[in-house]
């Protein structure tokens, strides 16, 4: 067995294409490119897939990472060649390298960096304070939703950093925050935390996901 | 300007990557590369337009020939069309998000009836005037096809152009026309239409005229002009080998209903059950070759990445070598794990072996339609199953471990009685028996047993086009009494019958039901075939203004001799065969179908498929 891990890019024409449909076009894509998928055994054989914190519907991100196996006999390089030509256009493996058989990308995810582009009537300077304010805040409450229901938490601790900059497509926020399968901060849930503590008023335009910090 | 626009709304709507194109396989010009532009528009949503095997042989036929392009438009669900209504964001194409309006043609397929408000909405979505005669030379041209189209009349106001038949050659020379008569300067819409209706199998309905009598029939329909044909009739391709068969169709990314590779292996059906319209327009049977049909799915596989096949046409198990032909697919396509898939199976050609292959891991549902409950009427409405077919059928399936069986029935067939309703719950009764007689051992725990009945709906080009539908109140009483005598094991749905109105009354309806249909849809009818959207009052006072009787169209039974709206669409089979059908059915005589004898239907005229082939005997 061959087990990889790929990293790619979710580009703008397939931002809206979810989680589970990415995990069938990468199938498919395999398929196509008559790369020898492993399936797992049984009543309903499936391949091997496995996609590290995906991106949300909506998101740009240059930064995915998904495990794959397949069956001995390929390599990386033709991994990456071969699927990138049978991928969609958006989606784009940039690196392939193998992993240990039992390593589970979902397990390593530790951190995520995010470009938000934002919509306010604040300046960038106004901004930039309304920012340092609220990262010097002792504690950041705020009601994170799941199945079970609502839950107050402290998020606090799961901001790296957060700034601010400007370019030719408008005003953006840059923050790292905690992710993975212990603690998980999303740059929605971050934004409105800003604007429930500062002054603030931001609309998000468009999330792009730079970095996924592995343990 | 419009991708700005169009980025703030999709993310508010539900999945957002139906409105945003980019799949495998779809095919994208630059706009300097092509001549003639042509909008497919399916009157539907993304999910069930991307399942239509028709959508992906004509955009790929046309998208084959350099200079014409095909792009693709579906009908937004609520919640993007109230966003792109706020946000004044007219319909687009996927392809290059290009407005609808600025095509050269804007095509829509009429796979049923209760879609015909979506066509009306989707051409005001597009900011096109929805009367064809308010539409200039600026505008597209609107062209229809589809098997509804065999009675276009109801749409006569809104279309420019029908298409009659098989569309894969003839979409490129109605485009040929166009583009001629573009480059050397001669182009109006006017004279275009005029000479496109020379063109066989097209209908440009505005260069018609009718009247009506004083009780509501037809008087007269004719030809404005001279040189426009009389009659119009149906393009037929006749060797599907060498016809057009997309080898790369798109790949959705978001879940459609039939996910999946299509394989059409034949078109047209030989059965000819009389209540059928596809099993009359589709005619005659063509089949392709197996050779062929195993290379394409080797194709189909590389190019799409699928791991199901579907084997699909109007009743694939009479293809002649369906056995061999599946076993080849297994052979070819086994290693690469991919699934048969037999969509449509008939009782009287089922085998287990047969089963078997097809569905290695998964024993899901059987479904059956014997259509009626007693044989009297089965043979009323030829349909060749038998009871003891049936319950062969269902004892095999039960002893190789299927348990769940859905059996299809209509109500208020022509000539039913209070006993052929009965029939049906003693059949499902059988099925039951069937079940009980497998040894316990063999056969899987948890038996279920549904029965479904759909309410008879006389359509056009069939046998049975001049016959009355029942009322709402008489197949209500059907179903109630149907219900109360409904085996306890047995699971019995049925739907309101108000749909099967309405459809009665748009498929064999003349130009003035197309005021009607315009009135619903101004009131604000749309997605009548989804249940949460259809209103059946809004419908009444529609017809109401229109000064439409419902029960003139819908449970009227017809003369013979009575000029019918769609009498001047020739489908191939000739009305003195539908008479001799009718007459057959109601003295109860079973016709033999094409493949043991020629029943002279009209459709030998075009010289090829099932009507040339050697019959056995
Ligand atoms: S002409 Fe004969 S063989 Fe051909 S479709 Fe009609 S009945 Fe069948």
């Amino acid at each position: 067995m061959k087990s990889v891990r790929i990293k790619y890019s979710k580009e703008e024409q397939v931002k809206y294409v979810s989680h589970l449909d990415t995990l069938k076009t990468f199938t498919r894509a395999a398929r196509r490119a008559e790369l020898p998928l492993k399936y797992s055994k049984g009543f309903n054989p499936h391949p091997h897939m496995v996609f590290g914190l995906p991106s949300s519907v909506g998101m740009i991100s240059v930064c995915e990472y998904a495990d794959i196996d397949f069956e001995d006999g390929v390599n990386c390089a033709d991994i990456m060649d071969k699927m990138n030509e049978a991928l969609p256009e958006g989606f784009n493996i940039v690196e392939c390298s193998e992993r240990p058989e039992k390593s589970n990308i979902m397990a390593e995810v530790a951190a995520c960096e995010y470009v938000i582009y934002v919509k306010t009537r604040k300046s960038v300077m106004d901004l930039m304070d309304d920012i340092s304010h609220f990262i010097s805040r002792q504690e950041i409450y705020v009601t994170k939703k799941n199945k079970r229901g609502e839950k107050e938490i402290d998020i606090k601790s799961m901001i790296n950093f957060i700034s601010v900059g400007e370019d030719s497509m408008g005003t953006y926020l840059i923050s790292k925050t905690a992710a993975g399968n212990e603690k998980n901060l999303k740059p929605e849930l971050l934004i409105d935390a800003i604007n429930k503590y500062e002054d603030t008023d931001i609309e998000i335009r468009q999330i792009i996901r730079t970095e996924v910090f592995l343990k | 300007m419009l991708k700005d626009n169009l980025d703030e709304i999709l993310s508010k709507v539900e999945k957002p990557a139906r409105y945003t194109g980019g799949e495998w396989n779809s095919v994208i010009k630059q706009r300097d590369e092509v001549n003639v532009r042509f909008a497919f528009c399916f009157p539907d949503t993304y999910e069930i337009g991307m399942s239509h095997l028709g959508i992906k042989i004509l955009y790929h036929a046309v998208n084959e020939v350099p200079g014409y392009c095909c792009e693709r438009a579906f009908a937004p669900w609520i919640d993007m069309e109230e966003q792109m209504r706020k946000n004044n964001i007219p319909l687009y194409t996927l392809e290059s998000k290009d407005l609808v309006r600025n095509f050269d043609f804007v095509g829509f397929t009429l796979q049923y009836e209760m879609s015909y408000t979506n066509i009306l909405n989707m051409l005001d979505l597009s900011d096109i005037p929805i009367m064809a005669e308010e539409r200039d030379d600026s505008m597209p041209i609107i062209c229809a096809g589809g098997p509804c189209a065999c009675n276009p009349e109801p749409l006569a106001d809104f279309i420019d152009l029908f298409m009659i038949g098989d569309g894969e050659e003839h979409i490129i020379e109605i485009m040929d026309l166009y583009n001629e008569m573009k480059k050397n300067g001669t182009y109006s819409k006017k004279e275009y239409l005029l000479r496109a209706s020379g063109i066989e199998g097209v209908y440009v309905p505005s260069l018609y005229e009718t009247g009506y009598k004083e009780d509501g029939t037809i008087a007269y329909f004719r030809p404005k002009a001279e040189g426009v044909p009389e009659k119009i009739k149906r393009r037929v391709i006749l060797d599907l080998d060498s016809a057009f068969y997309p080898e790369k169709p798109i790949v959705p990314f978001t879940e459609v209903v039939h996910d999946r590779i299509t394989l059409e292996l034949f078109r047209g059906c030989m059965r000819g059950c009389r209540f059928c319209q596809a099993g009359i327009i589709y005619r005659p049977v063509r089949w392709k070759s197996m050779d062929k049909l195993v290379e394409k799915a080797v194709n189909l596989v590389k190019n799409t990445g699928y791991d199901e096949i579907s084997l699909m046409s109007l009743s694939s198990c009479d293809y002649p070598e369906l056995g061999p032909l599946a076993d080849k697919l297994m052979d070819k396509l086994e290693e690469k794990k991919v699934n048969l898939a037999l969509p449509s199976l008939r009782l009287d050609s089922f085998t287990l072996d047969l089963l078997n292959k097809t569905s290695k891991v998964r024993k899901s549902g059987l479904t059956f339609a014997p259509e009626a409950g007693t044989q009297r009427l089965r043979d009323i409405i030829n349909k060749g199953i038998t009871e003891e077919d049936l319950y062969k059928a269902v004892y095999l399936a039960f002893d190789g471990g299927y348990n769940r069986v859905k059996l299809y029935f209509m109500l208020g067939l022509p000539r039913e009685t209070d006993e052929d309703v009965e029939g049906i719950a003693k059949l499902a009764e059988g099925v039951v028996e069937e079940y009980f007689k497998v040894p316990k051992e063999k056969r899987n725990k948890g038996l279920t047993v549904t029965v479904s009945t759909s309410t008879f709906v006389p359509k056009p080009f069939t046998p049975f086009q001049w016959e009355a539908q029942d009322t709402l109140d008489k197949i209500a009483e059907k179903q109630r009494f149907l219900k109360s005598i409904m085996p306890k094991k047995v699971t019995y749905n049925y739907h309101e019958s108000k749909l099967s109105v309405l459809e009665a009354v748009i498929s064999r309806g003349d130009r003035r039901v197309g005021k009607a249909i315009k009135y619903a849809f101004e009131k604000g009818c749309k997605f009548d075939s989804w249940g949460d959207f259809f209103s059946y009052e809004k419908w009444l006072e529609a017809f109401k203004e229109a000064e439409i009787d419902i029960s003139f169209y819908a449970n009227r039974k017809r003369d013979f001799d009575e000029i019918l709206p769609w009498d001047h669409i020739d489908m191939g089979v000739t009305k003195e065969f539908l008479i001799k059908e009718c007459e057959r059915a109601y003295r109860g005589e079973v016709t033999p179908n094409c493949a043991v004898k020629c029943q002279n239907c009209g459709m030998a005229s075009y010289k090829g498929g099932i009507c040339v082939e050697k019959r056995k005997d």
